[in-house]
């Protein structure tokens, strides 16, 4: 397993975890270590099953590790050493999912109000709403909006919990290219108000990555092949250029 | 012969008869509300895949469907009756006989109805995208919290539909409501016993003006049914 570090820097995500993952074409391990800095956005791109939805399900403890850590600055989530694992309730690991999960019988207000901790010092949810642009949606249903106005609901939903860590897993894939311009747009102003100490992003667009995320972590089949910074000429980054792509040919 | 609808207003004119409709009402309210609680309990418990004795259990609370209540009834007099291992444990410690009085009528509806009940709200559960409860899991509610407010409200119709079909199902029972009430004049004769028992001694009279009341009562529970069909989620 990756090498797990001695001394935390204050305030950094770290996590070092290993879980073995089942494809059609055979089986790998999934073992990712990786520190992100307060504040910093990660995007996570790799060819499809090469564990970055498992990885985001492990951080948010929606699925159990085979052995790791996860320490959010002096919080420890997961620690299979010493048999500690918090539950994802009280993990304050928000995650925007593919699917969205957007629950049918409650109103926009009502989802925003439902996602609120007794202790939360998210933003209020008139706020919030007007953030994502739903201010004059909120008593309609999930049924009653649009594509995109679910993915800026659930956007919503999810901050109004008041992360420490954001999970977006491909919070874009299902928009047109006007919308995906708006919602990159708006996830933008989220990285900028600094609402999230930090965020780990599923994008198979390089260019939306860069523009989303400070740094961009390449995996393949369960591994870390790639990791650069995207404000810099960086060799790993020219790497995830070149081998950005949903096939599943090898990068490492 | 008296019109029905003069039939069905004497039914209400007699102390005996008011009795026996109250009897049949508190077993169909009482039922009724067993049937939510274990309906949404079971319901859930089945539509959890993995657990050992669930076949087990999902036989025991399907069997009242496909088993004539008659047997059904028979089987549980023998299990619940004075001398049956149940029933003589109850009357020993807790001085309860539960047959021949309104436990066994109640047993009967309950027993007639929880299929009614389970299997919509086990299918409703089972129907449910997981994603639902992750996503309130990762919100910070706890399990007890996403079963209120996430998952109940999205079975809601599920459970109302198979209460409406439970009771209907309860208040026609006959066979195993015999068996474990025994039929006693005034005492644990409900509304469809009272039809079988006027039947039997000739007064179809009286057998039609029941029946006029069970129907009018089952045809306000089919409305209710299909306007809870499209009824909307949520509470």
């Amino acid at each position: 397993m990756t090498v797990l570090p001695t001394e935390p820097a204050p305030g950094e995500l770290f996590f070092a975890l290993r879980k073995p993952l089942n494809f059609a074409s055979g089986e790998a391990l999934l073992d990712v270590s990786l520190r992100l800095p307060p504040g910093q956005w990660l995007a996570l791109q790799g060819p499809s099953g090469a564990g970055k939805t498992t990885l985001l399900r492990l951080l948010a403890g929606l699925e159990t590790a085979a052995e790791g850590v996860i320490r959010a600055g002096d919080e420890i989530w997961l620690d299979s050493r010493r048999g500690s694992c918090l539950p994802t309730r009280l993990r304050r690991a928000g995650m925007v999912f593919q699917e969205l999960g957007l629950f049918p019988h409650m109103s926009a207000r009502r989802q925003v109000d439902f996602a609120r901790r007794p202790e939360s010092k998210a933003l209020p949810t008139a706020q919030l709403l007007e953030l994502v642009g739903l201010e004059k949606l909120a008593e309609r249903y999930p049924a009653e909006l649009s594509g995109g106005q679910k993915q800026r609901l659930a956007l919503a939903r999810t901050l109004a919990s008041a992360p420490r860590l954001l999970l977006l897993d491909e919070p874009l894939s299902a928009l047109d290219p006007q919308l995906r311009r708006s919602m990159q747009t708006l996830l933008q102003e989220v990285r900028a108000s600094a609402l999230v100490d930090y965020a780990i992003l599923v994008s198979h667009d390089l260019d939306e990555a860069c523009q989303l995320a400070a740094r961009i972590v390449r995996l393949q089949r369960g591994q870390v092949c790639g990791d650069a910074p995207t404000d810099r000429p960086h060799p790993h980054l020219s790497l995830i250029k070149e081998t950005s792509c949903t096939s599943s040919a090898a990068c490492c | 012969m008296d019109s029905p609808l003069a039939s069905l207003l004497d039914l209400f004119a007699t102390p005996g008869n008011r009795q026996m409709l109250w009897l049949t009402a508190r077993v169909a309210l009482a039922g009724t509300l067993l049937h939510a609680l274990s309906g949404l309990a079971l319901g859930y418990a089945l539509a959890r895949p993995g657990w050992r004795g669930r076949n087990l259990l999902d036989i025991a609370v399907t069997l009242p469907l496909v088993f004539p209540p008659m047997a059904t009834g028979f089987l549980l007099l023998l299990l619940l009756g004075r001398r049956g291992p149940l029933g003589e444990a109850l009357q020993e410690w807790f001085g309860i006989a539960p047959v021949f009085a309104f436990s066994g009528l109640l047993i009967a509806a309950f027993v007639a109805g929880l299929p009614l009940v389970v299997k919509p709200v086990q299918a409703a559960f089972e129907s449910l995208p997981k994603i639902l409860p992750e996503a309130a899991r990762t919100l910070g509610k706890n399990e007890w919290q996403i079963f209120c407010y996430v998952l109940l409200p999205n079975i809601r119709n599920a459970l109302a539909g198979g209460l409406i079909l439970a009771l209907g199902r309860s208040l026609g029972e006959v066979g195993m409501t015999m068996m474990l009430g025994g039929n006693i004049e005034g005492r644990t004769v409900t509304a469809s016993l009272d039809i079988y028992n006027a039947v039997t001694s000739g007064d179809f009279e009286r057998a039609a003006a029941v029946s006029l009341l069970l129907g009018l009562v089952s045809s306000g529970l089919f409305f209710l049914l299909r306007r809870n069909a499209r009824a909307p989620l949520g509470w």
